[in-house]
């Protein structure tokens, strides 16, 4: 009878013990946000944009992932009151951005490598008095060592290829419109890439490569770029940059521009100074000629000659003076 | 006894200093040469840790230093300005005293030319002006013209000293070491007074005299323009040549007549600066201070009746603001105190005018510091005012400045005469001439011109 009771003791304390560690972990389980690719495969993770925010959450949609790994992130427009409700979920920090979302295109995914460790903010990015606030969340990348905690390898880039036309051509200062190709290895385009232009430039004494403009590829991995030089150099290399984008790998590609002749310039300048009326001489200004004979350029700058005149005079009396004071030693007493 | 010569005393005065030195020489020069030692530490540091050690920064860019530039360059102004006028104008009376404002036109251009490249921050960098400075810039007119001036200053000062260096050569002949007299023999150029070399002498005196003046006008109009070339308020003005012109003969007399007292007592030269030199000076203040009265009256009226917004918070800052003590200590300490010292007859004595030459000069010290600070401080945004306040740095270079104007005098009393024995002895035989015309043979000089050679016969 005691060695029952005691059995019976040590089963109910055992399910004491169960219990008091399974319930906060139930409760725990219940709280958490929704585990990556619930109800998918790992890293898919299904987002519904509803009229209360992503996932009906109002107060905002937190997502956990690994960093190194791939995430498809997939949108579904899922209004119930507002059929007219227009998305585009962009993904900050990571400069991506989905198709339009709405009643006719109801889903859209965002595929990348979660390379970057943080929280960056996904939302949509149609101005709505309305759901500006509504359709947000958050993606935690959290930081991890050489692999992944599942002990999986990380995910890779899909290297890219870009090809930018002409390779190379003569120009005299006229523009001319460059073309980038944005592929990756299977020869399939790669929509929505941003591309930026780099020229190899000199400043303050310093060589390298100053950024000069931005495009973005459309759907069929092409940008373009009006670009007229405007540098002095009978050479000038242009490079496109793609730094990488969801999960595509950077990639560029540089050409090289030979320009014949002065480049127009830029912008007009406003011209300075006064004209004397039927003289054309410039006062304080430059003239706007190009070229310069010795004579016109004098007149045009006859205010800083005139002051250098003047300086180079008074030192040459001042010379003179001088000379007369050092003469005074050679006057002799007259006989 | 025979009863020295007027010549014979003015010799043994202005002779005394260079042979004899006193211990209270040797204590002052030690003193100012510990200002500049602890000035040239304070320059150092600045040096090593750039001008982050002074309180200039982005808004306030010019501070004490360009402060004391504008006043050394001031003072410069009266010294060869008032020789070379009242040379031309034949004033007697300014032969005992051309001498001492030549050498403070050289002294204050000395420390005037130094204080930009202290401001630089990196003394290098004046190589900059010359190699890529564009003439349209007033900055490189600013280094034409103070180069130019001081070296007009150094000739002008140098030719009256042709003739002294004879005569200190001959009579201090064995009395000072060979060096110096080996410097009097090369500075005197073998001076004997034959009428060739007078003659020499004289016209390239009479071309410096024309020279200076123009010169001088000029150095202080471009100074003024560094300000008055742009668009700040406080310093768009088309009056500020003039207003700096007439500011700097103000100040410069003031100087003087500093230099003068003090130079006076140490020196015992009562009988050669007298009361008469201390009077007319004071009077050349005072017309100096009504025209510059005038100026100030005229550029706050323009300013203030227009009151464009900048200018208003400028002006709110300036006459009533956080600026407003050093204002009112300019206006009324420096001007108003001043001119009514130098003005009324019962207080037109040498002590009086010192003590008015005195304010006059921290005065205009004072409103040079209330031209180029507030002007920078006053926000182009009606939100950013600027702030300065300087740091012991510029206070000991500040310092230093001061005290290398002062060594240079006191060094230069050391080797030359402080008072032009050629021209004062020149002047005494011109008045012999007019006295006793007739009298060709006689004993050259009248009774009175031993008994009172600054009296009346200078005039």
């Amino acid at each position: 009878m005691n060695r029952l009771f005691r059995s019976i003791a040590r089963l109910g304390a055992l399910i004491a013990v169960l219990l008091i560690i399974a319930g906060p972990l139930h409760m725990a389980r219940a709280d958490s946000p929704p585990a990556p690719g619930t109800g998918h495969a790992p890293g898919h993770i299904k987002v519904e944009v509803t009229d209360l925010g992503f996932n009906g959450k109002t107060d905002g949609l937190v997502i956990e992932v690994e960093q190194g790994q791939m995430v498809e992130l997939t949108f579904t427009w899922a209004h119930q009151s507002y059929p007219r409700e227009e998305h585009i979920m962009v993904l900050q920090g990571y400069g991506l951005e989905t198709d339009r979302l709405n009643s006719s295109n109801r889903e859209a995914t965002l595929k990348f490598i979660a390379d970057k460790a943080g929280t960056f903010n996904f939302k949509c990015d149609v101005e709505c008095d309305v759901h500006d606030y509504l359709q947000q969340g958050y993606l935690k990348v959290k930081r991890s060592g050489s692999a992944a905690a599942d002990g999986s390898a990380k995910a890779t880039f899909t290297p890219t290829t870009l090809a930018l036309s002409p390779s190379a051509w003569v120009t005299g200062g006229e523009a001319v419109t460059l073309t980038a190709v944005l592929r990756d290895p299977g020869g399939v385009s790669v929509p929505k890439a941003e591309l930026s232009f780099y020229l190899e430039a000199e400043f303050g004494g310093s060589k390298g490569k100053m950024w000069f403009a931005k495009a973005r590829t459309d759907a069929n991995g092409v940008a373009f770029l009006e670009y007229r030089p405007i540098l002095e150099a009978p050479k000038q290399t242009i490079t496109a940059r793609f730094d990488g984008m969801g999960i595509y790998a950077e990639s560029e590609q540089a050409i090289e521009v030979q320009v014949i002749g002065v480049p127009p310039s830029a912008y007009d300048m406003e011209p300075t100074g006064l004209t004397g009326p039927s003289l054309g001489v410039w006062l304080g200004g430059t003239p706007p000629q190009p070229a310069l004979s010795a004579w016109s350029w004098a007149i045009s700058n006859w205010g800083p000659l005139a002051l250098a005149t003047m300086v180079l005079a008074m030192w040459g009396v001042f010379g003179f003076i001088l000379y007369q004071a050092f003469r005074i030693s050679r006057v002799r007493p007259r006989r | 006894m025979r009863t020295p010569t007027a010549e014979e005393r003015l010799e043994e005065r202005v002779f005394r200093p260079l042979v004899h030195t006193s211990l209270g020489w040797y204590l002052w020069t030690a003193f100012l040469i510990a200002i500049i030692a602890f000035g040239l530490f304070g320059y150092t540091n600045q040096l090593r840790r750039g001008l982050a050690v002074t309180g200039m920064r982005d808004t306030v860019i010019w501070g004490l230093y360009i402060s004391n530039f504008v006043f050394f360059s001031g003072v410069s102004m009266a010294g060869t300005f008032i020789s070379a006028i009242l040379r031309i104008t034949g004033a007697e009376w300014r032969r005992p005293l051309t001498r001492m404002a030549e050498l403070t036109t050289v002294a204050a251009l000395l420390m005037t030319a130094l204080m930009p490249v202290v401001d630089m921050g990196r003394p290098d960098r004046v190589l900059y002006l010359l190699r890529y400075g564009r003439l349209e810039s007033p900055l490189v007119w600013d280094i034409a013209v103070i180069s130019t001036y001081l070296t007009a200053s150094l000739i002008y000062l140098y030719l009256f000293v042709i003739p002294d260096s004879a005569v200190v050569r001959e009579r201090l002949r064995g009395k000072v070491s060979r060096l110096r007299q080996g410097l009097y023999t090369l500075l005197a150029l073998g001076w004997k007074g034959l009428p060739e070399q007078r003659k020499r002498l004289e016209r390239s005196a009479g071309v410096m005299m024309l020279l200076v003046i123009p010169i001088g006008v000029a150095t202080h109009s471009v100074v003024s323009w560094i300000f008055g070339m742009t668009y700040r308020a406080g310093w768009n003005s088309t009056i500020f040549a003039p207003y700096f012109a007439v500011g700097a003969l103000y100040s410069g007399t003031a100087m003087l007549i500093t230099i003068m007292f003090l130079m006076r007592r140490v020196y015992h030269l009562e009988e050669y600066f007298t009361e008469k030199h201390f009077r007319y000076l004071g009077y050349m203040l005072v017309a100096f201070g009504l025209l510059y009265f005038y100026f100030t009256f005229a550029e706050y009226l323009t300013i203030g009746y227009k009151l464009q917004s900048e200018d208003k918070l400028l002006l709110q800052e300036l006459l009533f603001g956080r600026y407003s003590f050093l204002v009112w200590l300019g206006f009324i300490g420096g001007q108003v105190v001043p001119l009514l010292l130098a003005v009324r007859r019962r207080t037109q004595t040498i002590p009086l005018l010192f003590v008015a030459s005195l304010l006059v000069n921290i005065g205009m010290w004072v409103k040079r510091y209330v031209i180029v600070v507030p002007s920078l401080a006053n926000p182009l945004m009606p939100y950013q005012w600027g702030f300065y306040t300087p740091t012991w740095v510029e206070m000991a270079v500040t310092a230093a400045s001061f005290a290398g104007f002062a060594l240079v005098f006191t060094l230069f009393s050391k080797l030359f005469p402080l008072i032009s024995v050629w021209e004062m002895k020149e002047g005494w035989e011109r008045a012999r001439e007019v006295a006793v015309p007739s009298q060709a043979g006689l004993a050259a000089r009248p009774a009175r011109l031993d008994s009172d050679p600054g009296g009346p016969r200078h005039e």
